[in-house]
C-alpha cells in the first residue's frame, strides 16, 4: 500500500518526462517567422521587381544611402553636376573614401542579386519560366550594370548571386559583350509580345509597358555602342546600327521618358532625400556653361541663391576652410529646384533615361559614318535639345536656343575661384567635326542633368566634354585637380578581405593598379 | 504603522488559514558569541525535525514558534560551529553561546538549480557578495555594485543616465556572435539584475566557469550569477524594515575646453560657423548668430569657460523602502515595496520606480512544503540621454558648442515663432547636418519608457524519505515595455518635419521544471543525486511604429503621420527549449568527492537534425586538510579540478531563408545566407583550484587556473555582397580564454572593539582567437560607423580595433603632404590596441570599531585601449584646450614625400580639422590606454547601540554615508571615463562617443528595524 502510494505521487515525474519527449513536435512550426515569406507566389515576383528597381541603382532604403555614397559624392562630382558645401567630406578633393565605397557597392549588390533572382525565376531552367518578365528583368539588368562598370572597370558579373565565398569579377569587355548578347535577346522577344504586361503595377518604371521597355532596350544597346566605339569601332558599328533598325525603335519621344516613380515610405527618390542635407550647390561649370548660353533651362533646373537670388554655382574641390567662406556658402549659391527638395520627394518621379541622349547618341553615330536612317547629325542634335527642353516644359524657346550663337561665360568671383570660360562653342550646330563633338557631348551632359550623373561622367572620361574647369583642391596622389583626372573609383577595401580571390581576379582584369589613375577597357 | 500592520496582518491571514490554527508556544533567546560576548546578528534557529525557523536580530534576539512539549532548537551562523540546545517543556527564553568555528567548513551556497552544497565539497569557483555591500552601495542597479569585488567579473555600463544598461562578463568574451554575459537566476528562475530590488536580497552567488553552471545547459555557458531573495521568518511579531536613502550625483568635466577663440575659421569670426577657429576673444562687437528677428543683431564677444557647470546638474535619487516579514509555525510571509525616484545629470532625465515583493512560504504537511513569490516592477524614465553620434544626444551637443556662445543665452533663445507662425530652431547654423541647440534637443526632442516586470513563482517540494524529495516548479517572467519617441519639426536633418516612435514590446518567459534529490551514506561513501528536467518557453512580441514627418506641428500621434511616412516593424518570435539533466556527488569521509553531472536540451531555434545535444561535466575535490594532519596554523586545504561542456544554441529563425515585407507591401531578399545544419556552440572548460585558510582563517585565499574554448562558434559572416547574401551563418572557430583568479581575505585585527578586514581580488584573463572562418584569419565585431572597426583577429585576443592613422615611412615618420599636413591612411587600417582589460581587480577595506564601521574599495581595470570619438570630433573643431597651441602656425614633426625634413608652417587649424572631425578622423590620434583605478566606493556607517535603544521599539537603526566612483586614483583615457560607452554591444566597446560626463556620488542611508 505504502509502496502503491509512492509510485502514485511519482506519476507527475513520468508525465513530465513523457511530455518532454514529445515536445519537439512544434519546434519546426515554432523557428519559422510568420511575418516574413518563405516561398514566394509567382505574382509576387512583381513587388520584388519593384525592389530590384529602386535598389538597382543603388536606393536601399529611404535614406538614400547608396545613392548618396556611389551617385552624389562620386558622379555627380566627378561629372560637376554639383559643388560638394559639406566640410567633412572629401570627395570632391578626388580622395576615395574606402567606407563610402564598400557601402555604395553593397546597396547596389543588394538590387542586382535581388535581379539575379528575379531572373533565376523566369528563366527557361526555372519551375515556371516566364520569357517576358525575363526579357524586362534582362534589359533591367544592363541598365544597372552599365554604371558600375563604367565607375570601376572590371566588377562581379556573371557571378552574381552564386551564394559562393568568391565571386569572380568580369572583364569590361566581357561584361559590354554581354550587354550587347542579352539586349538582343531581350528586345527580340519583346518586339513580338508589344502589346502585353510583365510586372503590372510592380514595374515602379513603366508599369509593365512592353513597348517602352523595348524602346528603352534598344536605346542602351545603342548607348553601349557608342560607349565602346573608339575601342572596338566595329563591333560598335554593328550594335549601333542594328539597335537604330531594330523592331519596336528606340526611345526618341520624351514622352516615353524612363521615370522611376517613388514608393514611400521605403524607396523615396533619392536626390529629393539628399537635397534635404545641404551639402551641394550648383557647379561652376554649370554656371559657366548654362549662363553663358543663357540656357532656358536654368530656372528649371537650378533655384536662385537664397541670399541674392541669383543662379550661381560653385568651383569643385574646395577645402574644409574654403567651404566656410560665405562666398561659397549654401545660402549664396544655387540649390536644385523645390521639386527635387524635400516636398516633393514621395512622389517626384525620378528620371533614368531621357530621350534627349538618344538623339544625341544618333548624332554622334552619324558623325562616326554609321548608318542612322535619313536623319543628319543636325538634326539629330537639334532634335536631342529640342527633347530635353520640351522635357523640362520650356520647348518654346528651342527655336531660339538652338541657333543661339551664345558661349560659356567666365565664373566671377573673388581669387582663387574666379576663371575664364574653358570653351567657345556656341549652342548653334558648328561646321567642323570637332566642334560638333563637343557641341554634342556638352548638350548631352546639359540633358542629363539631375540624375545621371553616372553617364554623363562616363561620357566626359570618353570624350573629353564638356571642358569642365580643374578643381580648386586635389587630395589624392594618384590624381590632380585636372577634371577628369580620376579614371576610375577604387574597388571597395572590403573586397579585399570578404572576397579576397574575387578581388584579385578584378584587378587582373583591370590591365593595371586599383588605382584611380587607371584607366578603363572602354577608354581611348 | 499600527495601521499597516494591522493591514499587513489581515493579509497574511487572508493569504493562508492555516496562520490562525497554529498551535504553538513561543521562545525567546538571544544568541551571543562565546568568545568576546557580542550579539550574533543573522543566526539562524530552527526546531529540531520541523520546519520553524527564525533568524536573529540585530540585536542577536530571536522569537520562534514552537510545538508543545520538550524541543531542540539548531542555531547555526556562518562562522560559527551549529550547536544544538534541549529546551524544556516549560521554558520559554534562553540564552546560547556561539562559539566560533573559525574553519567556516559548513558554510553552504546555493549552486546550479538551487542545490545547496557546502562550499568547501564544490570541485569550481564560486564567489559570495556579501548582501550589506550590496545595499549600502546603493546602485540602482544592482549589477553596478558588483565591480571589484568578485574576481573575473567585468562589467561595463552605458551612458544612458539613470537606468542604464549594463554588461557583465565573467572570465572573458567567448562567443563572437552570442551573448558572452552571466545568467542571472532569481529564485531558481531567470531574470535580471535591472528590475532587482537591492533590499530583497538575501544571498548572491557568483559561479564562474561553465563545470559551475553545466546543469544550467546552454543558457549558463558564461557563468551563472545566483541570487536569492529574502523569505518571511516565524518570530514574535512581525519585523518591519525601513530603508531611506538620498543619493547625489555630481558631474565632473574631465576635458579641457579653449576659452580664447571664437566661433569662426581661420582666425575670423563667423556667426554661422559651427567650430571654434575663429577670432581671438577680446571683447569686440560681432554679429549675433540669432535667426529671431526679434534679438540683437549684434553681441560682445566673451567666452563662457562655466558652460559646462550650467548645463549639468546635480543628480539626485531618494530612495524609501519598507519590508515586512513574519509568520507561523505553518506559513511564513515576507513583504516588501521600495520607491525610487530622481533626476539626472540632465535635469529632464526624470525617473520612478516602484518595486514590489511579496512571498509566502510554508508547510502543508510534514513532508510537503510551498514556496510561492510575486514580484512587481514599474519605473518610468523620461529623457534618457542619448549616447554616440546621435543629432538627438544633448552631450553632443553640448560639447560642440564654442566658448563665446554661453548657455544661458541658448537656453533663452533655442526657439522662436517665425513668420508663418511655426514653432522655429534657433541655431546659429541653420539647417546643419549634425548642429542642434542643445536645449532645442533637450526640450524639443524628447523621448519616454515604462517598464513594466511581473514575476511569479511557485514551487512544492514533497519529502517522500528525509532524504528523497521532489520540487516542482513554475516560474513566469513578464516584461512589457512601452517607449515613445518625439522629436519637434525644425529638428534639422533628423526631424525637419517632426519624428515620432513608438515602440510596445512583450516578453513572456514561462520556465517549469522539477527536481528529484536523493543522498545517502553507506559507510564512509556518500552519494548525493539529482535528477531533473526543465521546459522553457519564451515569446516575444514588439511592434514598433514611426511617423517620420507629421502634418500638425509637434502633435505626436500615429495618425498625424503625413502620407507615406508612417511605417512598422513587428516580430513575434517563440522559443521552446526542453532539457533533461542528473547530477551525482560520490564522496568518500567527506574529503574526496567526485561530481558529474550531465544534460541534454532539445532546442527549437536549431534545424531538426541538431533539436538534441547533450553536454557532460566531471570534477573532482579533495580536501587535503581532512585527509592527512596538516600543521595547526593550516585550517583549509582544498584542492580541485574540472572539467565541462556546455553549449548555446543560436538565435531563432536562423535556419530558414526569408523574403521580407518592407512598409508599403514591398517585398524584399534575405541577406542573409540561412545553414540548415547549424549546430550549438560548444564551450569547454578545464579548471584547477587550490583554496587554503590559515591561521584560524584569518586568512584566507584561493586561486584558480581555467582554460576554456569555445568552439563551433555560430557566426554571421561576412560574405561577398556579389554572392547574393551579405552574410551567412557558420559553425567556425575556437576562442581560448586562459586566465588566472585570485582571492585573499585577510582580517589582521580582531579585538572585541575593534576589526579589520580587507579582501582583495585579482583575475587576469588571456583571450586568444585560435582559429576564426575557413575563409578569412578576421571577423568584424562592430564599430561606431565613422572612426573605428573592432574584429576579431586569429592568434590576436578578441576586440581588436582599427582606425585610420597617420601615414609613415620606414622609419616611423610622420608623412606630411605638400601643404605640411599629415596624411592619413584612407582606410580603417591602422591597428589601434585591444579594447579588453588585461587585469581587474579590487582592493576592499573594512574597519570596525564598535558601533562604526568603514570600508572602501579601490578597483583597478588596467590595460586595453579605448577611442574617443568626442575628442576626434572637438579637437577637429577647435573646441579642446589641445587646439590652442599652433593657433598662429607650427610645424608639424615629420617628414616630406621625398623624405626631406618638414619645415611646411601650417596652423593648428589646418593640422586638426585633418587629423579629427566627425566623418574621416584618424583614430590612432584619438585612442587611449584605458587603464584605471578608482576610487569606487567608500561607506561610513554606525550603528546605533542596543542600550541606547532599549527604551523604544525600535530593534536596530544604523546610518551609513556613501560614495562612489570618488575619485580616479589613475586615469589614462584624455578627458572622458574609459568604462562609460557607447553601448554595451561587444562590438562598440572601445569607444567614447560622446557620453555622458564622469560622475561621482554621494548618498546617505538610513535603516530602521522594528
Amino acid at each position: 500500500m505504502k509502496r502503491y502510494i509512492t509510485g502514485f505521487k511519482l506519476l507527475p515525474v513520468f508525465a513530465i518526462l513523457s511530455l518532454l519527449a514529445s515536445c519537439t513536435r512544434d519546434f519546426e512550426d515554432l523557428n519559422t517567422d510568420k511575418t516574413k515569406i518563405v516561398n514566394l507566389a509567382p505574382k509576387q515576383l512583381d513587388k520584388l521587381f519593384t525592389t530590384a528597381e529602386y535598389a538597382g541603382i543603388t536606393n536601399t532604403d529611404q535614406w538614400a544611402g547608396g545613392y548618396q555614397l556611389l551617385v552624389s559624392l562620386a558622379s555627380d562630382e566627378q561629372a560637376q553636376f554639383f559643388s560638394c558645401t559639406q566640410a567633412a567630406f572629401p570627395s570632391d578633393r578626388n580622395e576615395m573614401v574606402g567606407r563610402w565605397i564598400n557601402g555604395g557597392w553593397s546597396s547596389f549588390l543588394q538590387g542586382a542579386t535581388t535581379l539575379t533572382e528575379i531572373i533565376n525565376q523566369t528563366s527557361p531552367s526555372a519551375v515556371s519560366p516566364d520569357p517576358l518578365r525575363e526579357a524586362v528583368a534582362q534589359i533591367w539588368k544592363a541598365y544597372i550594370f552599365m554604371p558600375m562598370t563604367d565607375a570601376f572597370g572590371p566588377i562581379p558579373y556573371s557571378e552574381v548571386g552564386n551564394g559562393q565565398d568568391v565571386v569572380k569579377y568580369d572583364s569590361q569587355e566581357d561584361i559590354y559583350m554581354d550587354f550587347f548578347k542579352i539586349l538582343t535577346a531581350a528586345t527580340g522577344v519583346l518586339s513580338q509580345n508589344t502589346d502585353k504586361k510583365a510586372f503590372a503595377t510592380g514595374d515602379i518604371i513603366y508599369g509593365g509597358d512592353l513597348s517602352k521597355w523595348l524602346k528603352l532596350g534598344n536605346s542602351l544597346r545603342l548607348r553601349a555602342a557608342i560607349r565602346v566605339s573608339k575601342k572596338i569601332p566595329d563591333i560598335a558599328k554593328t550594335q549601333a546600327e542594328a539597335a537604330i533598325a531594330a523592331a519596336g525603335g528606340l526611345l526618341l519621344n520624351s514622352a516615353d521618358n524612363a521615370n522611376m516613380t517613388p514608393t514611400p515610405p521605403n524607396y523615396l527618390n533619392p536626390l529629393g532625400v539628399i537635397s534635404e542635407w545641404g551639402e551641394f550647390r550648383m557647379s561652376a561649370s554649370m554656371e559657366s556653361i548654362m549662363k553663358g548660353y543663357q540656357d532656358p533651362r536654368i530656372p528649371m533646373y537650378w533655384a536662385p541663391a537664397k541670399n541674392t537670388g541669383a543662379f550661381k554655382g560653385i568651383r569643385n574641390g574646395l577645402s574644409i576652410l574654403q567651404m566656410s567662406e560665405s562666398f561659397n556658402g549654401n545660402d549664396n549659391n544655387s540649390n536644385v529646384v523645390p521639386r527635387f527638395q524635400n516636398a516633393a520627394n514621395a512622389t517626384e518621379p525620378h528620371t533614368i533615361y531621357v530621350a534627349a541622349e538618344t538623339w544625341f547618341n544618333m548624332a554622334e553615330a552619324k558623325l562616326n559614318g554609321w548608318n542612322v536612317g535619313s536623319y543628319t547629325a543636325k538634326q539629330c542634335y537639334e532634335n536631342g535639345i529640342r527633347a530635353s527642353l520640351d522635357q523640362w516644359g520650356v520647348g518654346g524657346s528651342a527655336d531660339a536656343y538652338v541657333t543661339s550663337t551664345n558661349t560659356p561665360q567666365a565664373f566671377a568671383g573673388p581669387a582663387p575661384y574666379n576663371i575664364g570660360p574653358l570653351s567657345t562653342i556656341p549652342v548653334a550646330f558648328g561646321s567642323t567635326e570637332d566642334v560638333q563633338r563637343e557641341q554634342i557631348a556638352t548638350q548631352k551632359w546639359l540633358s542629363l542633368y539631375p540624375s545621371m550623373s553616372g553617364e554623363a561622367w562616363a561620357e566626359f572620361r570618353r570624350t573629353g566634354f564638356p571642358k569642365l574647369y580643374p578643381r580648386i583642391n586635389n587630395d589624392n596622389p594618384d590624381a590632380s585637380v585636372d577634371a577628369g583626372s580620376v579614371k576610375r573609383l577604387i574597388f571597395p577595401p572590403s573586397e579585399i578581405t570578404v572576397n579576397a580571390d574575387g578581388y584579385q581576379s578584378g584587378v587582373e582584369k583591370l590591365g593595371g593598379p586599383d588605382k584611380t589613375s587607371t584607366k578603363l577597357w572602354w577608354n581611348p | 504603522m499600527h495601521k499597516l500592520k494591522f493591514l499587513l496582518t489581515c493579509f497574511l491571514l487572508l493569504f493562508s488559514l492555516s496562520f490562525l490554527f497554529a498551535q504553538t508556544r513561543t521562545i525567546k533567546g538571544k544568541v551571543i558569541n562565546s568568545t568576546d560576548k557580542t550579539d550574533v546578528v543573522g543566526a539562524t534557529v530552527t526546531v529540531k525535525g520541523k520546519s520553524q525557523a527564525a533568524v536573529t536580530g540585530t540585536d542577536g534576539s530571536f522569537s520562534i514558534s514552537v510545538p508543545p512539549g520538550k524541543v531542540t532548537l539548531i542555531i547555526s551562523s556562518v562562522g560559527f560551529t551549529t550547536q544544538e540546545v534541549p529546551i524544556g517543556a516549560d521554558q520559554t527564553d534562553v540564552t546560547i553561546d556561539l562559539s566560533g568555528n573559525t574553519q567556516q567548513l559548513n558554510e553552504v551556497v546555493v549552486t546550479a538549480l538551487g542545490i545547496q552544497k557546502t562550499k568547501k565539497s564544490l570541485n569550481y569557483s564560486t564567489q559570495s557578495v556579501e548582501t550589506k555591500d550590496i545595499t549600502k552601495a546603493r546602485e540602482t542597479n544592482v549589477a553596478n555594485s558588483l565591480s571589484g569585488k568578485v574576481a573575473g567579473l567585468d562589467v561595463v555600463r552605458s551612458s544612458q543616465g539613470v537606468g542604464s544598461n549594463v554588461r557583465i562578463v565573467l572570465r572573458g568574451d567567448r562567443s563572437i556572435k552570442l551573448s558572452s554575459e552571466a545568467l542571472i537566476i532569481i529564485d531558481g528562475v531567470p531574470g535580471d539584475m535591472g528590475t532587482l530590488n537591492p533590499d530583497d536580497i538575501a544571498s548572491m552567488n557568483v559561479l564562474k566557469g561553465s563545470s559551475a553552471s553545466a546543469l544550467y545547459g546552454s543558457d549558463a555557458a558564461n557563468g551563472v550569477i545566483i541570487i536569492t531573495t529574502k523569505k518571511g521568518f516565524t518570530g514574535r511579531s512581525l519585523a518591519v524594515s525601513f530603508n531611506s536613502s538620498f543619493q547625489a550625483e555630481t558631474p565632473k568635466n574631465l576635458r579641457g575646453f579653449q576659452n580664447e577663440y571664437s566661433q569662426g575659421s581661420s582666425g575670423q569670426y563667423l556667426s554661422n560657423s559651427e567650430i571654434a577657429w575663429g577670432a581671438k576673444i577680446t571683447g569686440q562687437t560681432v554679429r549675433n548668430w540669432s535667426i529671431d528677428p526679434a534679438d540683437d543683431t549684434t553681441t560682445v564677444l566673451k567666452s563662457h569657460p562655466n558652460n559646462f557647470n550650467d548645463f549639468y546638474t546635480t543628480g539626485k535619487t531618494f530612495t524609501n523602502g519598507i519590508s515586512v516579514s513574519g509568520g507561523g509555525e505553518k506559513v511564513q510571509a515576507f513583504f516588501s515595496y521600495t520607491n525610487i525616484y530622481g533626476n539626472g545629470i540632465v535635469d529632464n532625465n526624470k525617473f520612478l520606480r516602484h518595486n514590489f515583493n511579496f512571498r509566502v512560504t510554508g508547510n502543508i504537511t510534514d513532508k510537503l512544503s510551498f514556496d510561492t513569490k510575486v514580484t512587481y516592477f514599474d519605473q518610468k524614465a523620461d529623457n534618457y540621454v542619448r549616447a554616440g553620434e546621435d543629432f538627438a544626444n544633448v552631450n553632443r551637443q553640448i560639447l560642440r558648442l564654442p566658448t563665446n556662445i554661453g548657455v544661458d543665452y541658448i537656453k533663452s533663445h533655442y526657439q522662436f515663432y517665425n513668420t508663418d507662425r511655426e514653432l522655429t530652431q534657433n541655431y546659429w547654423r541653420p539647417g546643419s547636418n549634425g548642429g542642434e541647440n542643445p536645449y532645442w534637443v533637450k526640450y524639443n526632442c524628447s523621448n519616454f519608457f515604462d517598464a513594466d516586470n511581473v514575476k511569479g513563482m511557485a514551487s512544492l517540494t514533497y519529502k517522500f524519505l528525509p532524504n528523497l524529495s521532489l520540487l516542482v516548479r513554475t516560474g513566469l517572467n513578464r516584461y512589457v515595455n512601452n517607449s515613445q519617441d518625439r522629436r519637434f519639426a525644425d529638428t534639422y536633418v533628423i526631424a525637419e518635419d517632426g519624428y515620432f516612435n513608438i515602440t510596445n514590446s512583450t516578453s513572456t518567459f514561462i520556465n517549469n521544471d522539477f527536481l528529484l534529490s536523493y543522498n545517502t551514506r553507506i559507510g564512509d561513501f556518500g552519494i548525493s543525486a539529482n535528477a531533473g528536467g526543465q521546459m522553457k518557453y519564451n515569446k516575444s512580441y514588439s511592434l514598433s511604429s514611426t511617423a517620420s514627418a507629421l502634418v500638425n506641428e509637434n502633435i505626436f500621434t500615429l495618425n498625424n503621420a503625413q502620407s507615406g511616412k508612417l511605417a512598422s516593424t513587428e516580430s513575434y518570435t517563440p522559443y521552446k527549449k526542453n532539457s533533461l539533466y542528473g547530477s551525482a556527488d560520490f564522496d568518500y569521509k567527506n574529503f574526496l568527492i567526485l561530481s558529474v553531472t550531465g544534460r541534454n536540451d532539445w532546442s527549437s531555434a536549431l534545424p531538426q537534425v541538431q533539436w538534441s545535444y547533450f553536454f557532460p561535466s566531471a570534477g573532482l575535490t579533495a580536501i587535503i586538510s581532512d585527509m592527512v594532519k596538516l600543521p595547526d596554523f593550516v585550517s583549509l586545504l582544498k584542492l580541485r579540478a574540472s572539467v565541462a561542456q556546455t553549449g548555446i544554441d543560436p538565435e531563432a529563425f536562423q535556419t530558414k531563408e526569408y523574403y521580407s515585407i518592407t512598409p508599403g507591401g514591398g517585398i524584399s531578399k534575405s541577406q542573409t545566407n540561412p545553414v540548415d545544419t547549424l549546430k550549438p556552440e560548444i564551450t569547454t572548460s578545464r579548471e584547477y583550484g587550490v583554496e587554503f585558510g590559515l591561521f584560524n582563517n584569518r586568512i584566507n585565499a584561493g586561486f584558480s587556473y581555467y582554460k576554456t574554448n569555445s568552439k563551433n562558434q555560430l557566426i554571421d559572416v561576412v560574405t561577398p555582397p556579389a554572392s547574393g547574401y551579405q552574410y551567412k551563418f557558420i559553425n567556425a572557430g575556437d576562442v581560448q580564454n586562459t586566465g588566472i583568479e585570485i582571492t585573499l581575505n585577510v582580517t589582521p585585527i580582531k579585538t572585541s572593539d575593534f576589526t579589520w578586514n580587507f579582501y582583495v581580488n585579482y583575475a587576469k584573463n588571456k583571450n586568444k582567437v585560435i582559429s576564426l572562418l575557413p575563409t578569412s584569419p578576421e571577423y568584424p565585431l562592430g564599430g561606431d560607423g565613422f572612426m573605428n572597426q573592432v574584429k576579431a583577429v586569429v592568434g590576436k585576443p578578441y576586440g581588436e580595433m582599427y582606425s585610420r592613422g597617420f601615414v609613415r615611412d620606414n622609419a616611423g615618420n610622420v608623412v606630411v603632404g605638400d601643404n605640411g599636413v599629415p596624411l592619413i591612411t584612407a582606410g580603417q587600417t591602422v591597428y589601434i590596441g585591444n579594447s579588453r582589460p588585461k587585469w581587474i581587480g579590487g582592493l576592499g577595506n573594512q574597519f570596525t570599531y564598535k558601533s562604526f564601521s568603514l570600508s572602501f574599495l579601490i578597483s583597478a581595470r588596467m590595460g586595453g585601449r579605448i577611442s574617443s570619438f568626442t575628442n576626434a570630433n572637438i579637437y577637429g573643431d577647435g573646441m579642446a584646450a589641445e587646439t590652442l597651441a599652433g593657433r598662429d602656425g607650427f610645424i608639424v614633426n615629420g617628414v616630406k614625400a621625398d623624405g626631406s625634413k618638414n619645415d611646411i608652417t601650417i596652423t593648428a587649424e589646418q593640422y586638426w580639422s585633418k587629423i579629427g572631425g566627425r566623418n574621416t578622423p584618424a583614430g590612432e590620434a584619438f585612442t587611449y590606454d584605458a587603464s584605471n583605478i578608482r576610487l569606487r566606493e567608500l561607506v561610513l556607517s554606525y550603528s546605533i547601540p542596543q542600550t541606547a535603544l532599549s527604551r523604544t521599539r525600535i530593534k536596530g537603526a544604523s546610518v551609513s554615508f556613501t560614495g562612489r566612483n570618488l575619485f580616479f586614483i589613475k586615469n589614462a583615457a584624455k578627458g572622458f571615463d574609459p568604462e562609460l560607452v557607447v553601448s554595451t554591444d561587444k562590438g562598440l566597446i572601445g569607444i567614447e562617443s560622446f557620453c555622458l560626463t564622469f560622475t561621482s556620488s554621494y548618498g546617505l542611508n538610513l535603516n530602521l528595524n522594528f
